[in-house]
């Protein structure tokens, strides 16, 4: 069913929505919660959840065009607070060095009172992103947003683990000068 | 702040990015392995394709080419040729036999025709014989009496010495009843001038599918009657014949075509037309005697035949091979 169909659905507060959702996005979005959550059990909490976020959201949000996307967002959202709250080590372990990774990227010390919003913030990276190679884009974004290891995003691209861990290096310093250009004080 | 909160701040990028990074998101396997899954492939392809072709396309039955079966059917004495088959039609050509149409001959299984037979004398492997014609003209001091190949009995039994008319065929033997079991007929340039000036001539093609059509056709084919045993077949006129050159007559090739009638069962009878002489022939062998002056003319309006002189090269001196006519 075409997105457009199923969001108006969602707006006719139409319970099929959520079937038509799982039908065509359940596959997909399991697999991201499963890749951040590394258990089964969790991630399909999650995509249930994610389901009802979306009931509970649509309307008034219109994710029109972006339907996978917005549907993406909430349950890696939903799939890293079950990271942090239900404390499953071993992902608990991937996340601390996810996060050491990207606080290459942040210009000052993390004792700056001034906070950016999330939002803000994730807007001005997506400008950066969007200056970069389409393959680099991919890269990045597999490896910071659907959290997906090395290891799996060479594979996936058919090229070495070296030259994705180069590649995000380089994204990360670049990203790094861009937010200082940008006069982010951080 | 923190990565933890970085990370936070990846969820709003924009939408497109999530998705094109989705998108791409297709496993591509190592260089290596994807040669060998191509390289796989093709093998298979041309293997599929080679097997193909070595099973089902007709292989040439070099030893048996042109081989001539003759078998009674009804009271006629028919006239089979050996026919090429594929290996699959090999392979089964067992399995195809239906009824028994006399000594060693077979109808194919399920046929409502008889364009098609199956011959087995039961010490060789069997062959797949196809109609050619009704032999009309036998003499009394043929082989086939002399040798015993034709019994008494098939002597009292057969019509010899007399013409017959095309419709018998076109019922007996191609099941056809009526107009409504021929498909189209196609009327295209022959091929049997491939000279410099041959080439150069160009003959629309016309396939006639309309009712009106196809019943004028059918009662034109009906109508033919097999001619007589000293009968000629038409002229034909290439380049380098005085009548051409002197702007008499026009090139053959222009003028005459091969005729198409391709049945609903599937079958196809192929005929030359000269509407010169208005004949419709099979070839040099088996002539039909010419069409009435109506269905000649209404045939040439029809196909568009166009019998004016040309010049396709009158005074230049043939050059390109000519394609020699069978001798009776």
């Amino acid at each position: 069913m075409e997105d457009e169909r199923i969001i108006g659905l969602y707006m006719a507060r139409d319970e099929e929505a959520i079937e038509q959702t799982a039908v065509k996005y359940g596959t997909r979005l399991l697999e991201i919660s499963s890749d951040i959550t590394e258990d089964r059990q969790t991630a399909e909490e999650c995509e249930n959840d994610t389901y009802l976020e979306a009931w509970n959201t649509i309307p008034p949000q219109n994710p029109a065009g972006y339907l996978f996307a917005y549907l993406a967002r909430i349950i890696r959202h939903l799939s890293l607070d079950a990271c942090r709250y239900r404390s499953r080590l071993k992902r608990s372990a991937a996340l601390t060095e996810l996060t050491a990774e990207l606080e290459e990227c942040i210009p000052a010390p993390d004792d700056t009172a001034a906070r950016l919003e999330y939002r803000e913030l994730g807007e001005a990276i997506g400008r950066y992103l969007a200056t970069l190679s389409e393959e680099k884009r991919t890269v990045f974004i597999r490896r910071y947003w659907y959290l997906d290891p090395v290891k799996t995003i060479a594979a996936q691209r058919g090229i070495g683990q070296s030259k994705v861990k180069m590649t995000l290096l380089r994204c990360r310093e670049g990203l790094r000068e861009y937010l200082e250009k940008e006069g982010y004080e951080l | 702040m923190r990565g933890t909160e970085l990370l936070e701040a990846m969820a709003y990028l924009p939408p497109e990015q999530i998705e094109a990074a989705e998108r791409r998101n297709r496993k591509r396997a190592p260089f290596l392995r994807r040669i060998s899954v191509a390289a796989a492939v093709l093998f298979c392809l041309t293997s599929t394709l080679f097997f193909s072709a070595w099973a089902f396309l007709p292989a040439l039955n070099v030893e048996n080419a042109e081989r001539i079966v003759l078998c009674r059917v009804g009271d006629r004495l028919a006239e089979y040729a050996v026919t090429d088959v594929s290996r699959y039609q090999d392979w089964t050509m067992e399995s195809r036999k239906g009824e028994s149409l006399g000594a060693n001959i077979w109808r194919i299984k399920d046929a409502e025709d008889l364009v098609r037979v199956i011959w087995d004398d039961g010490q060789h492997y069997p062959e797949l014989l196809r109609f050619r014609s009704f032999r009309a003209f036998l003499d009394e001091d043929s082989p086939l009496f002399t040798e015993g190949i034709l019994t008494e009995e098939d002597r009292t039994l057969l019509r010899f010495g007399e013409s017959y008319p095309f419709g018998e065929v076109l019922e007996t033997i191609y099941g056809v009843a009526s107009w409504e079991d021929i498909r189209s007929v196609t009327w295209e340039k022959a091929d049997f001038d491939r000279s410099a000036a041959g080439k150069r001539v160009k003959a629309e093609t016309c396939v006639l599918r309309d009712e009106e059509s196809l019943i004028r056709v059918y009662h034109i084919l009906k109508d033919l009657v097999r001619s007589s045993g000293d009968a000629e077949g038409p002229r034909r006129v290439f380049a380098d014949d005085p009548a051409y050159r002197n702007g008499e007559l026009p090139l053959s090739i222009q003028t005459d075509r091969r005729v198409t009638v391709t049945l609903k069962s599937g079958e196809t009878i192929r005929f030359q037309y000269a509407p010169g002489e208005g004949m419709l022939y099979e070839n040099h062998t088996v002539l039909y005697d010419p069409l009435n002056a109506d269905d000649n003319r209404w045939l040439i309006e029809r196909i568009g035949i166009d019998l004016t002189w040309h010049d396709w090269g009158a005074n230049a001196s043939p050059t390109g091979e000519t394609a020699s006519v069978r001798e009776p």
